[in-house]
């Protein structure tokens, strides 16, 4: 959503996916591995009760369970702890596409052979796209607010960018954003969740925060979302992603080569969109040097750019991250070292 | 800071197509539900307070854009959204980074439950089931900041305090906003299984209600920095978005907290970034659903935040009128607001058989007339997700 400046900062990732569970694992993964082992088909790959306990998630969605499971990890990342802190000062943030569709044609199914008496009472609010997002804050206790953003494939890096607006605009201090997806039944797309703690700077400072120098910690310095629709010319393309990246890679403090986590998954426009970004840079002085992580062809969908977030952040604690989806979207999201007051 | 303008309506809904027809229809204070002409719906309630899709232009699979086909909700929107740039003057050149910001439940579901009737399995773009604002965007031309909102039934309310949050920040001068929802089949069966619904119509705040009844259709607002309005000669603003006050129940999947706490704290919130007190507000459009547990917790929040004046604060139950429309409730509920403050009159309420003495409220059967400065919108959801939203005269 809008852009934001440098006083939020990300203080822990967590991720869960058929590949990779939590951070370490992510920079271990190949990329190009190959699809992800499903075992029974969704969910086969994941045990909820590590991270979830053994009770209590029977009738959870699967893209509640990898949501759920991420935000736990992020937040032991963070060292957060949510019952210490005010329920009205934790928001939630979510991005999903896929989160209730493959539960939809699950129940449909049910209602077309046999109706609508025989589905679970305690599966049906399960239709609901933003019943994921929904636990998290019951799970935490985080009350200030609980937004689903559904954008195709950007809506993760959207959820970060909109938290990180909120806490600069008063209306929490600190929460998790993150995006969740549950494998289609025809399996185009994959399944994971990935979340992280977004804080504003002096709340993280206040409660100590980890005061781990970069990577694993930093600051949002800001980030864009614009539309290019099919069959735009160059002065669409300058205003919706040439001059706001121009404008985001301004506010880079670090003058080395930028770790750039490119768009992957969206055939020609995400090429064209990548084209851009490093024809523009170069023109800018900037030099990106690309990163790739689990997921970066697209296959979490809006867990996937997210997941190229986790990586820059472990692995070099800065780094610009751009996501597309066919449609038109263009999402991009920078971050630096935190600044230190010293 | 930049004051918010609404400076375009369009509407699609059960009772009317377009503001005209739409707010008469408000004005007959008559409304009542069909059963759905779905063979595949299994159900014992199939009440919908529908739309013939011969009424709206380009319901149905329409044209095919960059972002896909439209179902049924991005058809709605489509046709609102024409009227919508139409009446606030922009249709033959909407600006240059001009905004979207849509809220919608269950997105282009159609695309997906019409496969069972023969229809082609989405493919490619429409895989995705929430591209109502992708399609508006590749509709259109638009090339700002596009958002798709899905905080379930309070969606289009988040939907319009972001698209207002995109101006007054200068991310966009213009933004299309508000919600959209089609029929659910799935939803419905889902609402029948958790003896949600009602078996006669949409009673909010009656003694005899027995749950909601769902509607479809599309409320769509322009909103507009005031002084991008003034700069091109457009000096009289239906209203002004003034403040949104966000919370969440964290309490339940789909009950709400019986405290009312959240819902309390967001009406002040609204009011508070408003810069207004209960006493300036003239009209509140509830969430009001029909939901027995629902009706009765906002009505004690209405008490907690306005105390002995609820009694005579005029309420203007929409839901009565067009039933649940689901993530465009919220949407629906602003447009509605924005007609009350900018013709200074309250529509009249369906009358209800039996006011809840529980919900002690203020339900005109004939209306009002007579300037509203302020009116109060909640938009509440499954997950608790809570808004509510003052908009000013214009």
């Amino acid at each position: 959503m809008a852009e934001v400046g440098a006083a939020v900062v990300l203080t822990g990732a967590g991720l869960v996916c058929p590949a990779a569970t939590g951070t370490a694992e992510l920079l271990a993964a190949d990329p190009d591995a190959g699809p992800d082992p499903m075992h029974n088909g969704a969910g086969g790959w994941f045990d909820p009760v590590p991270h979830l306990g053994a009770r209590g998630w029977k009738y959870l969605s699967p893209a509640t369970r990898y949501l759920l499971a991420a935000g736990v990890l992020a937040i032991a990342d963070a060292a957060l702890d949510p019952a210490a802190l005010p329920a009205e000062s934790m928001g939630v943030v979510v991005g999903t596409n896929l989160a209730a569709n493959p539960v939809v044609e699950r129940l449909d199914r049910t209602v077309i052979a046999e109706g609508a008496a025989m589905l679970s009472p305690a599966e049906a609010p399960n239709f609901s796209v933003n019943i994921p997002a929904g636990h998290v804050s019951m799970r935490h206790g985080m009350r200030a607010f609980n937004v689903s953003l559904t954008n195709p494939v950007v809506a993760g890096v959207e959820s970060v960018l909109m938290l990180a607006a909120s806490i600069r605009r008063g209306r929490a201090a600190v929460g998790i954003a993150g995006a969740t997806e549950e494998r289609p039944e025809d399996g185009w797309a994959s399944e994971g969740a990935c979340c992280f703690v977004v804080e504003g700077a002096d709340h993280a400072d206040r409660r100590a925060a980890p005061g781990r120098a970069a990577p694993g910690r930093a600051a949002i310095v800001g980030g864009f979302c614009r539309f290019v629709p099919d069959g735009s010319g160059p002065a669409v393309w300058e205003r919706a992603v040439g001059r706001p990246l121009r404008e985001l890679l301004a506010r880079a403090t670090d003058g080395a080569a930028l770790p750039y986590a490119g768009p992957g998954g969206c055939g020609g426009f995400g090429r064209r969109v990548d084209d851009h970004c490093r024809d523009v840079s170069a023109a800018a002085g900037v030099d990106l040097e690309a990163r790739r992580y689990l997921g970066d062809d697209g296959r979490y969908l809006t867990a996937s750019p997210l997941l190229q977030l986790a990586g820059l952040l472990a692995e070099h604690g800065r780094g610009l991250v751009v996501a597309t989806a066919p449609h038109g979207h263009v999402a991009a999201l920078l971050i630096d070292p935190v600044p230190t007051h010293s | 800071m930049e004051r918010v303008a609404v400076t375009g309506l369009g509407v699609v809904s059960s009772i009317g197509v377009g503001i005209d027809q739409y707010w008469s229809a408000l004005l007959s204070a008559n409304s009542n539900p069909t059963n759905v002409s779905d063979p595949y719906a299994n159900m014992a309630n199939r009440l919908l307070y529908g739309i013939d899709d011969r009424s709206v232009n380009g319901a149905g699979p329409g044209r095919a854009t960059g972002a896909g086909h439209p179902g049924r909700a991005s058809a709605f929107a489509v046709t609102a959204t024409t009227a919508a740039l139409r009446d606030a003057g922009l249709d033959r050149d909407a600006p240059a980074g001009t905004g979207v910001v849509i809220g919608t439940g269950v997105g282009d579901v159609s695309l997906f439950e019409d496969v069972p009737a023969g229809a082609t399995p989405p493919d490619g773009p429409d895989r995705f089931p929430f591209k109502v604002s992708s399609v508006l965007a590749a509709h259109f031309g638009l090339d700002g900041p596009v958002t798709s909102v899905s905080t379930a039934c309070s969606a289009s309310a988040y939907a319009v305090s972001l698209a207002a949050d995109l101006i007054r920040d200068g991310a966009a001068d213009v933004v299309v906003t508000g919600g959209t929802d089609s029929y659910t089949r799935v939803g419905v069966a889902c609402f029948n299984r958790m003896g949600a619904l009602d078996p006669v119509a949409c009673r909010p705040f009656d003694a005899g209600r027995l749950g909601t009844v769902f509607g479809e259709g599309a409320a769509i607002m322009v909103l507009e920095s005031e002084s991008h309005a003034l700069a091109r000669g457009h000096d009289r603003p239906y209203a002004l978005i003034e403040g949104a006050g966000w919370s969440c129940d964290g309490h339940h999947p789909t009950a709400p907290e019986a405290g009312a706490a959240q819902i309390v704290r967001a009406m002040h919130a609204a009011m508070d970034e408003a810069g207004v007190g209960p006493g300036d507000i003239g009209c509140v459009v509830p969430h009001g659903t029909g939901t027995p547990l629902n009706d009765v917790i906002e009505s004690r929040g209405l008490a907690a935040v306005f105390g002995e004046a609820t009694a005579t604060l005029p309420l203007y139950s929409l839901k009565a009128m067009l039933g649940h429309t689901g993530g465009a409730a919220g949407g629906f509920a602003l447009l509605t607001a924005a007609l009350i403050v900018d013709r200074g009159v309250v529509p009249p309420n369906v009358t209800l058989a039996e006011p809840d003495p529980l919900c002690p409220v203020r339900l005109d059967r004939d209306g009002l007339t007579g300037p509203v400065d302020h009116a109060l919108v909640n938009a509440y959801a499954f997950g608790g997700n809570n808004i509510s939203v003052v908009i000013g005269r214009g």
